[in-house]
């Protein structure tokens, strides 16, 4: 569903993605990591359409999506669930949900979706008129997934959805993106926490600095490497 | 005549409330587009002055389309400034923005300097009806005055309700957040930014109208003066944030119209120098404004109250 | 030998060569003869000098000024007090407070052929930028913009409303004219000397590093409120002095001279020539006042069988800036110094006449895109 063929992204002078090829199948569970600066976080914004590449190319259902506004590419599909969270702080939860479903027009269907995210999370439900900045950290992280998810993206990228979570919010993170997997969502997870991601994911790369991949293959194949943790850890 | 001190008091105030509500609304869309696109923007003077004028020439209209035209003329005037000038330099910096408003504000004063003949001096003839003052209790008011805080209250009003129960106004409010985030959840970047600027020119209007009934003379810089005020209630208020730079303007405009009245004549002339002073202060001191200033307070005392209850986690 | 003396010519090429400029300018001035040309002249001069003053502050650090004439205005209003004859004083100043007036009256300070007044004026426009740039150094971007302009407004403020030392709105009287275009030019070739230098120096350096950027530049120890505050105040320095030069040039000022039309056209001039070089402001200010003087003389004498209707000069200065700020916002010389005369390539031009490059200019497609106007022909590509 989603190729991206030799990617390179640069700040000014320096390469912060080279040549990065990967890809995710409808219905897969695609897991992204590496170390900081190893170019997760820029691949994603480059595919979303906040960043331009410097070359290479990114197709969604074959169709090159390079160059196309982030609210034209959200509308075919693709919704970014960022580093940070990036909560709306002054929106209640309620408002923070709804601009979720800003590119839909179908509204017995953002409703009905609605109903479902916060049966999902009904904490959410809970603080639907409490400014976004008032939640916790693993509450922004729920409403955060629940915004991308308002807008039926067919595609879920999320960048560190766990970081700075307390362990056991860590936990339900992993569960959410196992359940809504196997609901049928496809996923393209970024993430620092190699071990989990390769537990949950179908099918993971390990990147090196300036976007390389240093391996790829499915959660079996990697176990089977043996000392994966410790190449993972050893790449600096 | 020899009135009670408690009425020039008040005769004082309620001069004073007029005049701050008009900064209030500019000071407000200033804050608009500061926030959803970090422009500060020095050209929203040349749209009062650009209402001044239409209103001058449509004069003889009548007021309905008199108040029609300058509307029509403010709102197109402050879309084709994004248009022509911003939207081509979207992804520059803020400082390269506040150097384009100040060019912009240049060439639209000299445009009117070279199309209006300014050596004829020109005044929007005032409707006496609006602007006699009549007595209430001991205080003088005019219809004016009166139209003036209605006007301002409604909208207020209307913007709050826009920004908080409408779709575009949700978007607004997210883009002034955080405009990368906003693009990426869906909102077209052209359309938030095109209805900010729609939104400052329906203000611009209202202010203009209101201003010029009162004040008369049209000038090629008779929106410098205003903007500049605005600009520093704005400040003061904080500009991120739009209740807190309505706010800013407001007293602000408030503070000015009282110092003046109260002052001894030598200082007078001083007050706006003083507020500009106090401006320069705040941006090191306190650059979110006023507001961000209560709100960090508030949330002290939250803390140290959540403290003191106190379970130890 | 050779390779010593190249070494040191190098260092020194870029003032000279824009001192060369400026004493030619004078010189074919001087003997043409007209007062109106004149005039112009050491307007452009005056101006540049601000441009220069900015240059150092503006140019160096990245952070826009909108206040450095207020420095101008503290120059010109010192100097003419402290040389203007007891009197005129007398009438003229009749309510000044008496702090004051203990020392500004016996003051006449017109040795030199005004050469001390011109000091003494620029002296206190240190002092002032001395003290409002502890707070602005603190500033950036549209902060300081704001903060600036505070400045340029406050002083304005003041100058009108205080009229026992200002004489308020009205002009004033008895500034003796001590400036000539040749005295201008020396001031205006020391003042580029200085800017060029402090671009050069060491300090200059760390403060454009970081306005490349400032958290790289601040991890490597450069202090960069401190390096701001040097720049500010010397800036104000040389705008003080180019106030005091107006101040005995023109005699007879007001209020109305240091606000936003000359901090308007000072602006234009540095960006349009480019901010971050000396050579920038130059190029930037001639440019400006060519545009300026042709389209004024357009205003005055007309062309074929129309005049340009009275204020067309300042609408296409004004424009001048928009399109410098949309098409090449690093301005007409990209921020580079002049080159030296062994580094000219005129390889372009020969690549220019053979059709090998266009223009540079964005062509009518990118233009049309820019404002948003190709989707009404084709179908919508997005709007980045």
């Amino acid at each position: 569903m989603l190729e991206v063929n030799e990617l390179s992204v640069s700040y000014g002078r320096i390469n912060a993605v080279q040549a990065l090829t990967i890809s995710v199948a409808e219905g897969e569970f695609v897991g992204l990591v590496g170390h900081n600066g190893a170019g997760k976080s820029t691949t994603l914004l480059t595919v979303t359409g906040t960043l331009r590449p410097a070359g290479g190319d990114v197709l969604f259902d074959g169709k090159s999506i390079v160059g196309l506004a982030p609210d034209e590419i959200l509308r075919r599909g693709i919704a970014l669930v960022p580093e940070g969270r990036r909560i709306f702080g002054r929106l209640s939860v309620g408002e923070n949900l709804k601009i979720g479903a800003t590119t839909r027009k179908d509204k017995k269907g953002v409703e009905e979706d609605m109903r479902k995210i916060l049966d999902r999370f009904p904490v959410l439900q809970r603080y639907w008129n409490k400014s976004g900045a008032k939640l916790s950290g693993g509450e922004q992280q729920m409403l955060a997934i629940g915004r991308a998810l308002l807008s039926r993206p067919r595609l879920l990228l999320l960048d560190e959805p766990t970081l700075g979570l307390a362990p056991l919010m860590v936990d339900r993170v992993f569960e959410i993106l196992d359940d809504l997997h196997k609901e049928g969502t496809t996923i393209l997870l970024v993430e620092q926490n190699a071990a989990r991601t390769i537990e949950v994911a179908d099918r993971t790369y390990v990147l090196r600095s300036g976007g390389r991949i240093q391996f790829q293959g499915t959660s079996e194949e990697l176990a089977k490497m043996g000392d994966f943790e410790t190449a993972y850890i050893g790449m600096g | 005549m020899i009135v009670g001190s408690a009425s020039v008091v008040i005769q004082y105030i309620l001069d004073s409330i007029a005049n701050g509500s008009l900064y209030a609304l500019m000071a407000l869309s200033l804050s608009l587009l500061f926030g959803v696109m970090g422009l500060m923007n020095f050209a929203y003077g040349e749209l009062i002055m650009s209402g001044a004028f239409t209103m001058y020439y449509t004069h003889s209209w009548g007021p309905v389309g008199m108040i029609a035209m300058t509307v029509i003329v403010v709102v197109v005037m402050s879309l084709l400034m994004e248009l022509l000038a911003f939207r081509p330099l979207r992804k520059a910096g803020p400082s390269t923005l506040l150097i384009t408003s100040f060019a912009l504000s240049i060439a639209l004063q000299k445009l009117a300097y070279m199309t209006t003949n300014p050596g004829i001096p020109k005044t929007v003839r005032p409707y006496p009806w609006l602007t006699q003052q009549f007595e209430v209790s001991g205080v003088l008011m005019s219809r004016l005055e009166v139209i003036i805080w209605v006007m301002t209250i409604v909208l207020l009003v209307g913007m709050t309700l826009l920004l908080k129960r409408t779709a575009l106004g949700i978007q607004l409010r997210a883009s002034t957040e955080d405009f990368r985030m906003s693009q990426l959840v869906g909102v077209k970047a052209n359309r938030v930014i095109s209805s900010a600027f729609a939104i400052t020119g329906l203000l611009a209007s209202v202010v203009t109208v209101l201003f010029m009934l009162g004040h008369g003379d049209v000038r090629p810089n008779v929106g410098q003066g205003p903007v500049l005020v605005a600009f520093v209630g704005g400040v003061i208020g904080g500009l991120g944030s739009l209740p807190g730079a309505a706010l800013g303007g407001f007293v602000l405009g408030l503070v000015l119209n009282i110092l003046q009245a109260t002052l001894p004549r030598s200082l007078q002339g001083h007050t706006t120098m003083f507020a500009f002073l106090g401006v320069i202060a705040i941006l090191v001191l306190q650059p979110g404004g006023m507001i961000v200033s209560i709100r960090k307070l508030r949330r002290k005392r939250d803390q140290a109250a959540a403290l003191s209850e106190g379970a130890p986690s | 030998m050779i390779k010593s003396f190249e070494r040191y010519a190098r260092i020194v090429w870029t003032p000279f060569f824009l001192s060369i400029l400026l004493v030619i300018t004078w010189v074919v001035v001087e003997l043409n003869g007209d007062i109106f040309y004149q005039n112009e002249a050491e307007k452009l001069f005056l101006r540049l000098m601000i441009v220069i003053g900015l240059q150092i502050f503006s140019g160096n650090s990245g952070v826009l000024s909108f206040g450095q004439v207020a420095f101008m205005a503290v120059g010109a209003y010192m100097s003419a007090l402290l040389t203007i004859p007891l009197e005129i004083k007398k009438f003229t100043f009749l309510s000044m407070p008496e702090v004051m007036k203990s020392w500004v009256f016996p003051a006449h300070l017109n040795e030199w052929n005004g050469t001390t007044g011109t000091l003494a004026g620029a002296g206190f426009a240190i002092l002032f930028a001395a003290v409002f740039g502890i707070p602005i150094v603190r500033l950036i971007g549209v902060a300081a913009g704001i903060g600036t302009i505070a400045i340029l407004v406050a002083m304005n403020v003041f100058i009108q409303q205080t009229s026992s030392i200002t004489r308020g709105t009205s002009t004033q009287i008895g500034v003796p004219q001590t400036t000539t275009l040749g005295s201008t030019v020396i001031w205006l070739v020391i003042a580029i000397v200085i800017a060029y230098a402090f671009r050069q120096s060491r300090l200059g350096l760390r403060l454009r590093a970081s306005r490349e950027n400032e958290r790289a530049a601040k991890s490597v120890g450069v202090n960069i409120a401190k390096e701001r505050y040097l720049a500010f105040v010397l800036s104000g320095f040389i705008c003080g002095l180019g106030g005091a030069l107006y101040a005995h040039y023109f005699i007879s000022f007001s209020y109305l001279d240091f606000y936003f039309d000359l901090t308007f056209i000072t602006i234009a001039m540095l960006v349009v020539g480019g901010m971050g070089s000396v050579s920038g402001g130059v190029i930037g200010a001639y440019f400006l006042t060519f545009i300026y003087v042709a389209f004024q003389r357009l205003e005055v004498n007309g062309l074929f069988d129309g005049k340009a209707p009275s204020g067309t000069a300042d609408l296409v200065l004004a424009l001048a800036l928009l399109l410098t700020l949309i098409y090449r916002p690093k301005g007409i010389t990209g921020g580079k110094e002049i080159p030296f005369p062994t580094d000219w390539s005129f390889r372009w031009v020969g690549r220019l006449l053979r059709g090998e490059i266009r223009p540079k200019a964005h062509s009518l497609s990118e233009g049309l895109k820019v404002l948003g106007l190709d989707r009404l022909s084709s179908k919508d590509k997005g709007q980045r």
